[in-house]
This record gives structure tokens, C-alpha cells and sequence, in this order.
């Protein structure tokens, strides 16, 4: 029998410790690397998705949207990187200012709204019930924010 | 019960020591690198490991080339100390003397990094051996017949594992204190008489110590209290059979 530690949040991405020679070095790169495989194929839906956001979408000219900067792609696969696996997985769409929008829905038009701009912040806008609403910005880090991950929670349950 | 006991060739490619402090200025540890000059002449400068580890663009910081200490080697290049801005790891990567003489060379060093770099506090210690392990291949060969804890086949599937890497992390039975641990096979330098596995074992320990004269106690019973837990570890993962090939 094996049970679960008290507490356990989740495996260290890597050795913590440094190492010093090649051994240690070997050790880290193969499970850095493993882990990156298995992110980067989690993610493919959303690297095809954010892929079709990198050239403009409409070809008149008159009507075309503007490529979305290669920094704000960059954002968003880090922060869809740090989105726990047991949250619902967003929808993904583009604001008429260039900004990325992540949008979670519920059931009586709750919904949770994420946008992502260059500048790296996540400004969340939510609908949580008939009286509830929040809203806010946090710097995009190696975390989910705590704010967003319940906001998503609540509208999803 | 698991029997600790001394090894007359242990398997340990390296040996390491890190203590991670509140960060100072790069030009303390400049400071460091010169006074540790004499013991670790061969020096390189130390950046950030993300780019030692060949890690994409988007996985790095913002600044990845930023230099955060140095590496700094005996002639012989047995011994490192990497000494950066948040910390000191030290590390022994052949012929390991054994814990006490390990002990001893690591904490010379850490004097030397105190008394120049001067930190305020330690937030973090740990102990981390590597070691490479040796799995002879005979005409039956079975994991379990080496190591108590492998992974094992589907049920329904023939039980053969190609290559594994596991890793877990395990409680170390008190507050702050845990054990990192990886097993993985090196089916790429295989040959016909025996399978490498790496055994890495990292225990590292949370604790925020002032940097006082209390300090060299306090570190030395965390150190060796760590050390017991990796050595529970190492003979707990090991069976009586390959133990003894090391004994």
C-alpha cells in the first residue's frame, strides 16, 4: 500500500540541488527534458490554436487583423504552462487591441475572462453569481494566481 | 528493516553539499572565489543553470546570461565549488573520501564563503549523491533481484520494462525536510554483462538559520541528520545482493 504525504503539492521539476559534474548534470537534463516533452505534447491543441493567431487571420487587407506579437505568444504558452491539468481547459481568442483572452464559462452566464497583453499581466475579469463579480491584474509567474485558479473553480464546478 | 553499513566501493560519481543564503553582491563573492584560490585554482564563471542545462528560450529568464558566481576547481578536479551570489554548493566528484573528511573540506569552504560573502541567514541545506549503479545481466535477469522499488509492466502485458525514469519525493520526518529521488535506467551505455542505473538521491531540508556563532552546530546536526536519511534511502532502495557488490 503507498499512501499520498500530507501536504504534497507537487514533484520538484528537477533536482534542487545543483550539481557539480556530469553525472548530476545528465540526471537533471533527462528529467528537465522529459517533463518538457510531456508539457510541450499536453500543449499542441493550444500551439495549434495560438499558431493561427501569429498570421493575420482575414486576407483583405481592409479587414485583416494585425499578427499578434511574438512576446504575447510567448506569454501565453508560459501561462498555459502553469494551468494546474485538473482545471477545464479555456477557449482561446484574440480582443480587437491585440490582447489574447482565455475565457472559462459556467452554467447562468458565469464566465472568467483572462486577457494577456505584452506587457506579461494577467487582468482577470469574472462573473462568479447573479451579485458576485471580481476582478484584478497579477504578474504572470511560474504559479497560477491564486484569484484566477478559484475564480476558474467556482465557475466550473 | 533497512541495514546501513559501510561500503569499501561505493558507487558515488558525486557528492555534493548546497547551502542557500539570503543572495549578497557578486563582488563579495569575488572576494570568495580569490581567497579560495590556493585550494581551487582552475575558475570559470558560473551563470544561470538554465543555460548550462541547454533549456529553450521560453523556458529561461529574463536575463539568462547573467553571471551569478564562480566555479571554482582543484588542480586535481576532484573537488567544486560552485560559489554564487545565494549560496554555496561543494561537491566531490571522484575517489569520495567519506562522510567525516567530506564534512570537514566542506566546511573550510563555508568558512571561507561566511567569513567573506558574510550572509545574514541560511534559508535552505541539503545533501545530494549520485550514484552509478552497475546491474549485471545474466540469463535471467529481474530488477527485483537488484532494487526494492521499480516500476513494473501493465498488467496483461509481457513483464518487461525497456527503460524507466522515476522519480518521487518523499516526507524526511520533520518539518521542511524532504527527499528527492530518481531512478533511472542508462540504457545507452548497456552492454552485455550490465545495465547502468542512476540513483540519485537528494535530501534537502527548508530552515531558516541565522548566521551566527550558533551556526556551525546547527548546520553540522542538519547535514548529518540529512546524510542518514539519503544513506535510508540508498540501502533501503538497494537489496542484500547488490549491496554486496559494493561491500
Amino acid at each position: 500500500m503507498t499512501k499520498l504525504a500530507a501536504g504534497s503539492r507537487s514533484l520538484a521539476p528537477c533536482a534542487t540541488t545543483l550539481g557539480v559534474g556530469a553525472q548530476a548534470m545528465r540526471v537533471s537534463r533527462r528529467v528537465a527534458g522529459l517533463r518538457n516533452r510531456l508539457t510541450s505534447k499536453a500543449l499542441f491543441r493550444f500551439d495549434t490554436e495560438l499558431t493561427s493567431f501569429v498570421q493575420a487571420a482575414d486576407p483583405d487587407p481592409w479587414r485583416a487583423d494585425q499578427p499578434l506579437p511574438d512576446l504575447v505568444l510567448k506569454h501565453a504558452r508560459d501561462f498555459l504552462r502553469v494551468l494546474p491539468s485538473t482545471l477545464p481547459e479555456p477557449t482561446v481568442g484574440r480582443d480587437d487591441d491585440g490582447v489574447l483572452v482565455f475565457e472559462w464559462l459556467g452554467v447562468n452566464a458565469r464566465q472568467v475572462r483572462v486577457r494577456l497583453g505584452v506587457d506579461g499581466m494577467l487582468v482577470y475579469t469574472g462573473r462568479l453569481g447573479v451579485r458576485r463579480r471580481i476582478s484584478g491584474a497579477e504578474p504572470l509567474g511560474d504559479e497560477l494566481p491564486g484569484p484566477i485558479r478559484q475564480a476558474i473553480l467556482q465557475v466550473t464546478a | 528493516m533497512t541495514t546501513v553499513r559501510p561500503l569499501s566501493r561505493p558507487p558515488i560519481r558525486e557528492a555534493i553539499i548546497e547551502v542557500k543564503s539570503e543572495p549578497v553582491d557578486l563582488c563579495r563573492i569575488d572576494a570568495v572565489r580569490d581567497r579560495l584560490a590556493g585550494a581551487y585554482p582552475v575558475v570559470r564563471p558560473f551563470r544561470l543553470a538554465s543555460v548550462a542545462l541547454h533549456l529553450p528560450d521560453e523556458r529561461r529568464g529574463a536575463d539568462p546570461g547573467q553571471q551569478t558566481g564562480w566555479r571554482c576547481e582543484s588542480a586535481d578536479g576532484r573537488e567544486v565549488a560552485l560559489v554564487r551570489t545565494d549560496g554555496l554548493s561543494f561537491g566531490r566528484l571522484a575517489a569520495y573520501p567519506g562522510w567525516d573528511p567530506f564534512l570537514d573540506r566542506f566546511i573550510g569552504v563555508w568558512s571561507t564563503y561566511v567569513g567573506t560573502a558574510a550572509p545574514l541567514e541560511v534559508h535552505r541545506m541539503s545533501v545530494r549523491y549520485v550514484n552509478d549503479l552497475r546491474l549485471p545481466i545474466g540469463g535471467q535477469f529481474d530488477f527485483e533481484r537488484y532494487l526494492t522499488s521499480v516500476p513494473r509492466a501493465p498488467a496483461g502485458l509481457a513483464p518487461e520494462v525497456a527503460d524507466f525514469l522515476v522519480q518521487m519525493t518523499l516526507p524526511g520526518g520533520h518539518d521542511g525536510l524532504r527527499v528527492s529521488v530518481t531512478q533511472a535506467t542508462d540504457t545507452s551505455a548497456r552492454s552485455e554483462r550490465e545495465l547502468p542505473v542512476i540513483l540519485d538521491v537528494d535530501a534537502g531540508w527548508d530552515r531558516r538559520l541565522p548566521v551566527d556563532g550558533q551556526l556551525p552546530v546547527r548546520m553540522t546536526e542538519a547535514l548529518s541528520t540529512m546524510r542518514a536519511l539519503k544513506n535510508r534511502v540508498f540501502f533501503g532502495l538497494l537489496t542484500d545482493e547488490l549491496v554486496g557488490a559494493y561491500a
